[in-house]
């Protein structure tokens, strides 16, 4: 028997996965959603969790479409003298030189993250496949007919996920985290260094409180949160737990 | 794709038609009362649906008073600005994407002939108009997905407007398609339970008018934002009323930007408040997620699909 006053938060990293359809985590992901669902039941986010999410997508959205406009801009202006530099500027087989160039340059950025740099290589590999393909066309490719379309579908792509996202983000806690809890959580769990975790606990906690349930906080955060499970759920009396063993979790 | 030849407002006279199509619905304002970040909603939905009570204006006029109110929502209206003649071009628009369509036509005739929600014939022409509606705002949508990209490319003002409007654009479709269902649903409630009693015809059409009208006024609310922002990068970006029309690159240059930022700000909050109601509409009306997936995710290409399966790995630090 599932205990009714038991609720599930969802980590920003599960969240995450749902959203952008990580097959990483697609398995463990999808169960959690699947027993949620089998079993009617509920599950939240807390505002900081929601802070967290919709950051790191728009963060995500803003880097790969930042590049793109820059792509544009260095394409452009390298053939403006001879035609003005517009969109209909014709893509040339000498194009492949300047957006190598540009992907080294900006890996070579030492303040960019292991992840960002990933991204980047990303973004290069579709850019390059579309423009083979474009080249592959009887009619000579520009690079406003590259570039316009591909960024049009990875923003319907952008779109995708947003509307997944702002759908689980919908269900929220609505209660700050109280100060005085805050820090009397980092004082007894100081393994735990973000300082978003602890804000996290402090938001379950008053929503805990308020609701006189208790919760399971279902994370893919092996490190700092699942590492420390024991001792968070001994001060918090919540436990946190891969989402695979969420369904367990609730049945304890 | 040329500068001249499209508005940078496309789709927002098919978006006027489902305001105008809500707007029948006679949403039951008294219900919402909330307060965002100090912003009195309740207000601005009174303010949004002030014709609720009176006869279902002919929706040429319709469209005009909105136009008209839109316009003196703004801080500045530079002299070359025609209100009249702006709101009977805007008019002019509505009434070819009607003319267009008799069928949609004939769904809104028969909602302003009979203008009562507890009539099955009013029911099934809502969620007609409703149908035609969101597959238009689809179609449009991926009409529009390169021209929106060609203007944020060549324009000067936050990407974020361009975000947001599209996160607009998405979440009318959607909410959109969840009143096309529940209008389906009522009119078959309507026809089962018209010949058992009245007075359960008109508590049907009652439920049905007070578990979306939460979902009707927060999407009338961004449609309103929508609108008003681009109207008013349309107004600063324009130096006669023939450029208005056309499609051109922002720049920030003649913005009042605190107003603008206030514009986003507001539009991002709302939106979030949509959402909420999305799913709380979604939930109360047990549309399953199937039901819902065409509208929610848009079909990409397997090159688009292998690259959000890539970038999904970077999201993660």
């Amino acid at each position: 028997m599932i205990g009714l006053d038991t609720e599930v938060i969802l980590d920003s990293s599960v969240v995450l996965a749902k959203a952008f359809g990580n097959f990483r985590y697609s398995f463990k992901v999808k169960k959690l959603f699947g027993d949620l669902n089998t079993k009617h039941l509920n599950y939240k986010v807390t505002p900081t969790i929601i802070y967290e999410c919709t950051t790191r997508f728009e963060q995500v959205r803003t880097f790969v479409n930042r590049h793109f406009i820059h792509l544009y801009e260095t394409l452009k202006k390298s053939e403006s003298s001879s035609t003005g530099g517009s969109q209909d500027t014709p893509l040339r087989k000498s194009d492949y030189q300047k957006v190598m160039n540009y992907f080294w340059a900006a890996s070579s950025d030492k303040s960019l993250k292991d992840t960002e740099k990933e991204r980047l290589q990303h973004i290069e590999t579709i850019l390059v496949n579309r423009m083979d393909t474009e080249f592959a066309k009887p009619e000579s490719p520009s690079i406003g007919g590259l570039l316009v379309p591909l960024l049009a579908e990875i923003n319907t792509m952008f779109g995708n996920i947003k509307i997944e996202l702002d759908n689980i983000l919908s269900r929220s806690t609505n209660l700050d985290a109280d100060q005085s809890d805050l820090e009397k959580l980092a004082l007894e769990i100081p393994s735990l260094k973000n300082k978003n975790d602890l804000k996290i606990l402090a938001e379950i906690k008053a929503y805990c409180d308020v609701n006189s349930n208790r919760a399971i906080w279902a994370t893919l955060d092996y490190r700092e949160l699942i590492a420390n499970s024991n001792l968070i759920a001994a001060v918090t009396g919540t436990r946190c737990c891969d989402p695979l063993y969420a369904l367990y979790n609730l049945t304890q | 794709m040329t500068l001249s030849t499209a508005s940078p407002s496309a789709g927002l006279p098919q978006q006027s038609v489902a305001d105008y199509l809500v707007t029948s619905i006679k949403p039951n304002i008294e219900r919402i009362k909330t307060k965002i970040a100090g912003m009195k909603f309740e207000q601005r939905a009174y303010n949004l649906f002030s014709y609720k009570d009176e006869e279902l204006s002919d929706i040429s006029k319709y469209v005009k008073q909105e136009r008209a109110s839109l316009v003196s929502s703004l801080p500045h209206i530079p002299r070359w600005f025609s209100v009249e003649e702006y709101a009977a071009s805007y008019a002019k628009l509505v009434d070819d994407l009607m003319q267009s369509d008799p069928q949609l036509r004939k769904a809104l005739g028969t909602i302003r002939k009979k203008n009562d929600l507890a009539d099955s014939e009013v029911a099934e022409s809502i969620s007609e108009a409703f149908e035609i509606l969101v597959q238009k705002a689809m179609d449009i949508y991926r009409a529009n997905a390169e021209l929106q990209v060609y203007l944020m490319l060549q324009s000067r003002v936050p990407n974020n407007y361009f975000f947001l409007v599209d996160e607009a654009r998405r979440a009318s479709i959607l909410e959109m398609a969840i009143l096309m269902f529940k209008s389906k649903r009522l009119e078959s409630e309507l026809r089962l339970v018209y010949k058992r009693s009245f007075n359960l015809f008109r508590q049907r059409a009652e439920t049905f008018r007070n578990e979306m009208s939460p979902l009707i006024v927060a999407g009338r609310v961004v449609s309103d934002l929508v609108s008003r922002s681009t109207l008013y990068l349309d107004i600063c970006n324009s130096t006669s009323m023939k450029e208005m029309w056309k499609l051109k690159p922002y720049t920030m240059e003649n913005v009042d930007k605190k107003y603008f930022d206030g514009l986003m700000a507001d539009l991002r909050l709302q939106m979030r408040r949509l959402n909420e109601e999305i799913v709380a509409a979604q939930e109360a009306t047990t549309l399953t997620y199937k039901n819902l997936r065409p509208y929610r995710v848009f079909a990409l290409s397997p090159e688009t699909e292998d690259f959000q399966q890539a970038i999904a790995l970077t999201v993660f630090e």
